[in-house]
């Protein structure tokens, strides 16, 4: 589905809130409540999303929001949605989630997987920061191998994340096989409106993963957001797909990955690695790719 | 009883959506997501389940939604035991609930319909845990009489609410507060306990009058008249002792029964009155707090402070041990014995192995 | 005066729920439902059929 950024609406449902300068996170909730419109309730668990836009006696959100626990998003939303359709609310409201990487492939994975199945009416929408940002830069199933975070400190027995690779969200949703599941970036803006206007059109529960970098937590500028997403695309250290009929997508393939110590060197929390350690995460990085290449079932 | 839920709508008697969820948790999230929207919702849980939808349960009550659920009253591991007993309800006494308790299937039935109509009181806006002991009560069979829907209808109001998302007036629920805030949220939650009070006895009182079956509210006092000795329980166990309450009473004994039918909120003002009223009180707890004794045994004697009785508390009927006959007469010769003044300082296991 | 019936108290609440009409009803399965109880459902019905009542 196109997008004309042209006829978008200047109407904005989502300002005021409390971000950090850069936040990415609230650059995904903007963009996907431009696509969406005011008809949307969303639930989101206590994250950044919940903390920066939802304190009494303030909203930075123009629709209905309601903050659930952390392990409750993707349930509250069914509950939402099911609800919607017993009272008869038309087909144009829409339920979206919003939440975090540990509120989505952590604590929150479980009541996915339900709606999931349930195949309930929701948009299920996971910023990802690749740590618990909220509390203070901890460790998720997402964060990247060898960051620094506040539960993996660098010291001299450390050098970060151990695990190598990070939780596949979106490999996991497509074994549920709901409708819709596609990986983007809030660097990509055309590209991630375009998949919130596909699940917009569609029932069922739609999970689209958004890469969203934290200044903060990253340790890079706060005019670097953006850039720090097309750099993790073009390295293939994120990258952009779909899942849709059984059908897995590759929606943007780098004509070559590049080298991705650029990406890391301007961030705080790789600040640590030396040439041996990225000389391994690119190797890793290109196994990974390897993997993908036949999930996309694409040539060499 | 959700596969009776499930039974209605697969013989088309009956038409919610009904959602299978993978979890309590998810149960209890589910249920607030409802509630919000402002429909009706409803659900079950007992024993480990709802431990694990606790921090759903806090959720509901503090966000003022309204959502019923029957709790079948099972005991809680370790060891790990399925049968009844109250641990599970009052690990969460203090979730900001209105916890009923009922004594018999019939009893269940009428106090979900009762349970709807005090939550979604626009002066309570609570939700309400509807308690029914265990297999005692979930597993055996009596005769029940079903009311008719046109006059549960008629009872029970539907459901409207300010406290709802709304397209015209957009709005965030269940937000986050700081320090300045959170104070008189949760005194507004107390203030409504105290409402609930009277709701609870005016809804039992409006049903009696409509459906010819009524509870007393928050309490009922049976043979307690001219009692010197009585016996304060909850649950399934009311009816075994209103049973030997009768017996003892036929051979000329001055025993009652107290039944607390309202936990939470909990009827001090009722304790208060009569705290000078029998000669001694025991109180029968199915569930201990560990470090202090029986659970509703602190309640009561908290309610009664300044209180000259005797004062007893006996726990038994844990995990599904039977409570019979005998130890309730065994309860009552105990009270007999106690002197005005005593209370007991550490609870009285009754029907112990060793 | 309703309907009477012979009911467990888990039936009786389930009765409750209905005549309250909820809209949604969030279920995950919480006690146990003896497999004799099936049994006894079965055979009531086949006993039913073979007493023609």
């Amino acid at each position: 589905m196109a997008i004309n950024f042209r006829t978008l609406p200047d109407q904005e449902l989502l300002y005021g809130a409390r971000t950090c300068q850069g936040c990415g996170a609230v650059m995904a909730g903007r963009m996907a409540l431009k696509v969406l419109g005011e008809k949307t309730f969303v639930a989101t668990p206590a994250c950044c999303f919940a903390a920066t836009t939802s304190v009494f006696p303030q909203s930075a959100l123009f629709v209905n929001n309601a903050v659930t626990a952390f392990a409750a998003s993707a349930a509250t939303g069914s509950g939402m949605s099911v609800a919607a359709k017993k009272l008869g609310f038309g087909d144009d409201v829409q339920i979206m989630v919003i939440s975090g990487d540990g509120g989505t492939v952590d604590i929150g994975l479980q009541a996915l997987s339900g709606a999931a199945e349930r195949n309930d009416n929701i948009i299920y929408l996971c910023y990802d920061n690749e740590a618990y940002m909220n509390t203070g830069v901890q460790r998720s199933g997402s964060t990247a191998y060898n960051a620094w975070t506040t539960t993996t400190p660098v010291g001299p027995a450390s050098k970060g994340e151990k695990t190598k690779f990070k939780k596949s969200l979106f490999e996991i949703m497509a074994a549920h096989r709901v409708p819709y599941v596609a990986t983007t970036s809030v660097s990509h803006p055309r590209d991630f409106m375009e998949k919130m206007e596909k699940a917009k059109a569609m029932k069922g529960c739609k999970v689209i993963h958004v890469f969203a970098p934290c200044p903060t937590g990253w340790g890079h500028e706060v005019d670097l957001t953006v850039e720090m997403g097309k750099q993790a695309v073009e390295t293939g250290l994120w990258y952009l797909a779909e899942y849709e009929n059984d059908t897995f997508k590759l929606n943007y393939r780098p004509k070559e990955l590049k080298d991705i110590a650029p990406y890391l060197k301007v961030q705080k929390r790789f600040a640590h690695l030396n040439d041996a350690d990225i000389a391994e995460m690119q190797e890793i990085r290109d196994q990974e790719w390897e993997r993908l290449k036949k999930v996309f079932r694409l040539e060499d | 009883m959700v596969e009776k839920v499930a039974d209605f709508l697969a013989e088309g008697e009956a038409d919610y959506e009904y959602m299978m969820v993978e979890s309590e948790h998810s149960a209890m999230a589910a249920a607030l997501g409802v509630s919000m929207m402002g429909a009706r919702a409803f659900t079950a849980t007992s024993s480990q389940g709802l431990m694990y939808m606790a921090e759903m349960l806090n959720y509901t009550s503090g966000g003022r939604h309204p959502v019923v659920m029957v709790n079948a009253n099972r005991a809680l591991a370790i060891p790990w035991n399925i049968y009844g007993d109250h641990s599970d309800a009052m690990a969460m006494r203090d979730c900001g609930w209105i916890m009923l308790f009922a004594e018999s299937g019939q009893e269940a039935l009428d106090m979900v319909i009762q349970a709807y109509k005090i939550a979604e009181d626009k002066d309570v806006m609570l939700p309400v845990m509807v308690n029914v002991d265990g297999f005692t009560l979930t597993h055996t069979y009596d005769v029940v009489d079903i009311p008719e829907q046109e006059l549960v209808d008629a009872y029970l109001p539907s459901f409207d609410t300010a406290n709802k998302m709304c397209l015209e007036h957009p709005k965030t629920l269940c937000h986050s507060v700081g320090p300045d805030y959170y104070t008189e949220a949760k005194i507004a939650q107390q203030e409504a306990f105290e409402v609930a009070k009277a709701k609870i006895v005016a809804c039992d009182e409006e049903f009696e009058a409509m459906f010819g079956r009524g509870y007393g509210g928050l309490i009922e006092e049976y043979c307690c008249d001219d009692a010197e000795y009585a016996l304060v329980a909850m649950g399934g166990t009311v009816g075994t002792v209103r049973d030997v309450v009768d017996e003892l009473r036929a051979a000329g004994e001055k025993v009652g029964l107290i039944k607390i039918r309202g936990f939470r909120p909990f009827p001090e003002e009722y304790f208060q009155s009569v705290k000078s009223k029998f000669k001694a009180m025991g109180v029968i707890d199915r569930s201990l707090c560990f470090g202090v004794g029986g659970t509703v045994f602190g309640e009561v004697k908290s309610a009664l402070y300044g209180s000259e009785m005797g004062l007893k508390g006996f726990v038994l009927g844990l995990g599904g041990r039977d409570i019979s006959v005998d130890m309730i007469k065994e309860m009552f010769a105990e009270l007999k014995e106690c002197p005005a003044g005593e209370y007991s300082d550490q609870p009285i296991f009754v029907g112990r192995r060793w | 005066m309703g309907k009477r019936a012979f009911l467990s108290a888990n039936e009786a609440a389930a009765y409750g729920v209905k005549l309250a009409k909820p809209d949604v009803v969030s279920a995950y399965p919480i006690t146990h439902k003896p497999l004799w109880w099936k049994r006894l459902r079965i055979s009531w019905q086949k006993a039913k059929q073979i007493m023609n009542i």
